[in-house]
């Protein structure tokens, strides 16, 4: 019946679905800057109407739900695009870490050590008597291996830190994995009884925002909430359950990353996360890094191979009294696998060792030859053949230390130099070498050079007259070639380096370049996002004042029904 | 399309952070003077700056080892040319020995000039750069002729050239041995056999010995034609390494160096790109229904 009481009825109504319109807006108003938050609306319906002469009539309204609003497939996009954006954001972060440590166009890098080093090379040539020159060779070889192995120890320091970081954002992946798990059990308690759980799903939009960021994931809607599926198909979340990423770093130094399974099964998704931040890092560290690592590695093992080949055979302004080699681990093996660094570079070929008298300048007394077979001569038979050669008549002593140090040592105020070595023994002994050190983490100047600069050879002695001359700049010479020797992939020492420094630089480039495209590709997207579901101030207040004066005519709609009830009262006095 | 505060807020933020990206870009550049600071920033560019830089730093030290080579040969040279000096005055001294007014005492007169000419030629022939003999080939540290009370030379040194990279990968041979000249071409046998003839009063062997001067000189001019002909190769050398140096000096900057007028116009312009986005943050900022409802 539609009586006064139905005026007052729908008043009140009308007055209660403006207050919660009134609320929703408040709550829009106050999360305007609140991220992840989508607007909400109130939506309103008529009540059912009742039946009646001369047909319905209606009961006012009714509050049906509050809706925040969202759309889904914004969202799948957008998370997919964060995911390459995560990768690339964080490549380009450490691609600029990885130039500052190249440093490659300013005058303190690798390449200008390198150019002082030769330019020494150049003065020691001109003066092969000298001993500035030769001190001014050990300071720019000192500079050199020092700089390599600070340019490893930095590309080891931003490996590890790859790691740590790594190990960061899988415990964040396993927060919000657990987040969204403990989401889906509260969003299926809020609307199995009826409710819309809007600010729990925007909280659970925002995980997923936020793990898709830092790897590629699958995920989709069931009865039970989402389930998130990461790399390689392994389950992240699935209802109210979540699995583990856990990582550890291998014996290579790089970082393994693993699904732990519900009964504790390692499985390595290492190769399969390809995106996000996490996968970005992956690539840096396993592609970049450790092949810019290998690449210095290459490099050391050249530089210190080279010249020590060509130094094993030089000799200073006088002959050597005594020399003394690199330990060996066992003297009675083959010297290509008795443990030194480049053992399995020594071939098969002769070495001449010229004796001389004291005199100024030296006589050639004799030379020693020794034969050397790869694989077969020991540092024993090297030492045995010294001894026993016919020209030696006990001028030159040959031993090995108690170290398994190749010792020689000249008898009766003599001296000896070595004109010869086809095999590379010596070289690899580091019997008279400015180097030592396997690779780039143990680059250094020699020990005897560092307590004797005029062991650093300029010359070579004549193999067939054995003349000795302080003026020969030969070796010197030798050395100067390798600046210019494709020792490196057809590339020479300066030239390899500068293709790694612009080989990096194109790198970086081109992922600071596609990086500036991805932003944008996100932003708009965001921003498609924003404008669906962002908050508008204006839209609000127009909203609020929408409210205000519905609340007012209803309240209107009230004091009208307490009139004609007054009326009435009034009649039956 | 809807402009939400958020979005309104996002692109304002960006569009400063864009502003303000290009603007310390472009400060880093003109702070440095470079246009080209890390590989990245032009890769194709950094590849030929490290070119530049490798070959810049070739000709700095080729060139101070020029100028060394070439002292080296000039005083080869004026030495060379006392040698051949010293033979004149011996020639002379053998033609007006030999003829039939000379007598004994003028002979003997004239042998202690020649001893003094024998070892004047040694002298020369023992020059030293610093600590260096340049005669001696290789053995550079020992004198490389000596004579025993009986005017008999014995020789140190050997015939070995020492090679120097004199830069635009030209290789110049810095010394030239005397020894052949001296000891094989007998130019101080000769000198022995003058001094002996003037001592024993023997015109004949006075004459004799005036075929060795002869040959003995035009040894030396030889030799000092050599040495004329390297100091212009390594001086034309060194001439080209100044102008290629230049050159290279040109092309790094071109590559590298920032243009400091574009630069600073683009400054100015990047300047006003951030003021204006500022100014219209701050206009923005202030337009919402908020400030209009009381």
């Amino acid at each position: 019946m539609a009586g006064i009481q139905s005026v007052l009825d729908i008043g009140q109504w009308a007055l209660h679905a403006q207050q919660l319109g009134m609320a929703v807006t408040a709550h829009n108003v106050a999360n305007v800057n609140t991220q992840g938050y989508s607007r909400q609306r109130l939506i309103l319906e008529p009540a059912t109407p009742e039946n009646y002469q001369p047909g319905q009539i209606g009961r006012g309204v009714r509050p049906a739900s509050i809706q925040r609003v969202y759309d889904n497939f914004l969202g799948i996009q957008l998370r997919r695009e964060l995911s390459t954006k995560g990768s690339l954001q964080t490549q380009s972060s450490y691609y600029k870490q990885l130039e500052s440590i190249f440093s490659g166009l300013s005058d303190s890098d690798l390449g200008s050590e390198l150019r002082t080093f030769w330019s020494a090379w150049e003065e020691l040539s001109l003066h092969p008597e000298g001993s500035t020159e030769r001190v001014g060779v050990r300071e720019a070889a000192q500079q050199v291996a020092s700089r390599i192995r600070g340019l490893r120890e930095k590309l080891v320091n931003l490996q590890e830190q790859l790691n740590r970081s790594i190990g960061v954002s899988l415990d964040r992946v396993n927060e919000l994995a657990s987040h969204i798990a403990q989401l889906n059990i509260q969003i299926k308690r809020s609307e199995g009884s009826g409710q819309n759980a809007n600010d729990l799903r925007d909280m659970r939009d925002k995980a997923l925002d936020e793990m898709a960021g830092l790897m590629e994931i699958q995920f989709w809607e069931t009865q039970d909430g989402f389930s998130v599926v990461g790399p390689g198909g392994v389950a992240l979340v699935e209802g109210p359950n979540h699995w583990e990423l856990t990582s550890q770093t291998g014996a290579t130094g790089l970082e393994e990353v693993y699904w732990e399974s519900s009964s504790g099964l390692l499985v390595s998704i290492t190769d399969k996360i390809a995106s996000g931040s996490i996968g970005g890092m992956l690539r840096l560290g396993q592609e970049v890094v450790s092949r810019e690592l290998g690449r210095l590695d290459r490099f050391s093992q050249e530089l210190i191979w080279s010249v020590n080949r060509e130094l094993s055979t030089a000799s200073g302004r006088s002959p050597f009294t005594s020399l003394e080699g690199q330990a060996v681990g066992d003297p009675s093996q083959p010297l290509t696998d008795s443990g030194l660094a480049f053992g399995d570079r020594v071939g098969d070929g002769e070495i001449h060792i010229w004796l001389y008298d004291g005199g100024n300048p030296p006589s050639a007394l004799g030379r020693i030859e020794v034969s050397v077979l790869a694989g077969s001569t020991s540092l024993q038979d090297l030492v045995d053949q010294i001894q026993n050669d016919p020209d030696n008549a006990g001028r030159l002593q040959a031993s090995i230390t108690a170290e398994g140090r190749l010792s020689l040592q000249a008898a009766g105020g003599g001296g000896f130099a070595i004109s010869m070595d086809s095999s590379g023994a010596l070289a690899a002994l580091e019997v008279n070498t400015l180097f030592t050190g396997s690779s780039s983490l143990d680059i250094q100047v020699a020990g005897t050079v560092m307590q004797d600069y005029r062991l650093i050879g300029a010359g070579r002695p004549q193999d067939v007259t054995g003349e000795f001359a302080p003026g020969d700049n030969s070796a010197s010479l030798a050395v100067l070639a390798l600046r210019e020797s494709p020792l490196l992939d057809g590339e020479s020492l300066e030239q390899a380096w500068a293709t790694a420094v612009s080989g990096l630089g194109v790198e970086a480039s081109g992922t600071y370049r596609v990086m500036d495209y991805q932003d944008q590709v996100v932003e708009q997207l965001e921003q498609q996002r924003s404008s669906v579901s962002g908050v508008n101030l204006d839209e609000e207040m127009v909203k609020l004042l929408e409210y205000q004066w519905a609340y007012q005519a209803a309240a209107r709609l009230i004091e009208t029904g307490r009139d004609m009830m007054q009326s009435l009262i009034e009649m039956m006095r | 399309m809807r402009v939400s505060q958020k979005l309104l807020m996002e692109s304002t933020y960006q569009q400063l952070n864009k502003a303000g990206e290009g603007l310390l870009n472009l400060l880093q550049q003109a702070a440095s003077g470079k246009r080209v600071l890390n590989p990245s920033d032009d890769p194709v560019s950094a590849t030929r700056i490290l070119e530049m830089k490798n070959e810049l730093s070739r000709i700095e030290p080729a060139k101070r080892k020029g100028q060394y080579v070439n002292s080296w040969l000039s005083l080869s040279e004026s030495a060379l040319q006392n040698m051949e000096e010293v033979l004149l005055r011996a020639k002379e001294i053998a033609l007006s020995q030999r003829s039939a007014t000379a007598t004994r005492e003028t002979r003997a007169g004239a042998a202690m000039e020649v001893r003094q000419l024998y070892d004047q030629m040694v002298a020369l022939a023992n020059t030293r750069l610093g600590d260096r003999y340049i005669f001696g080939g290789t053995q550079t540290l020992v004198a490389p002729v000596e004579r025993d009370e009986d005017y008999q030379a014995s020789f140190n040194g050997n015939e070995q050239s020492i090679e120097v990279g004199v830069g635009l990968g030209r290789t110049v041979a810095m010394n030239v041995g005397i020894t052949g000249l001296l000891r094989d071409s007998q130019v101080l046998d000769t000198l022995r056999g003058l001094l002996q003839a003037l001592e024993n009063n023997d015109a004949e062997a006075i004459g004799a010995s005036l075929d060795g001067l002869d040959s003995g000189q035009d040894a030396l001019l030889a030799l000092r034609g050599e040495v004329g002909s390297r100091m212009r190769a390594v001086e034309s050398n060194s001439e080209n390494m100044g102008d290629l140096e230049l050159n290279l000096e040109g092309t790094l900057s071109d590559y590298q160096d920032a243009d400091m007028a574009r630069l600073l116009t683009e400054l100015a312009n990047q300047q006003t790109a951030y003021e204006a986005a500022l100014r219209t943050t701050a206009m923005i900022t202030k337009l919402s229904l908020v400030e209009f409802l009381s």
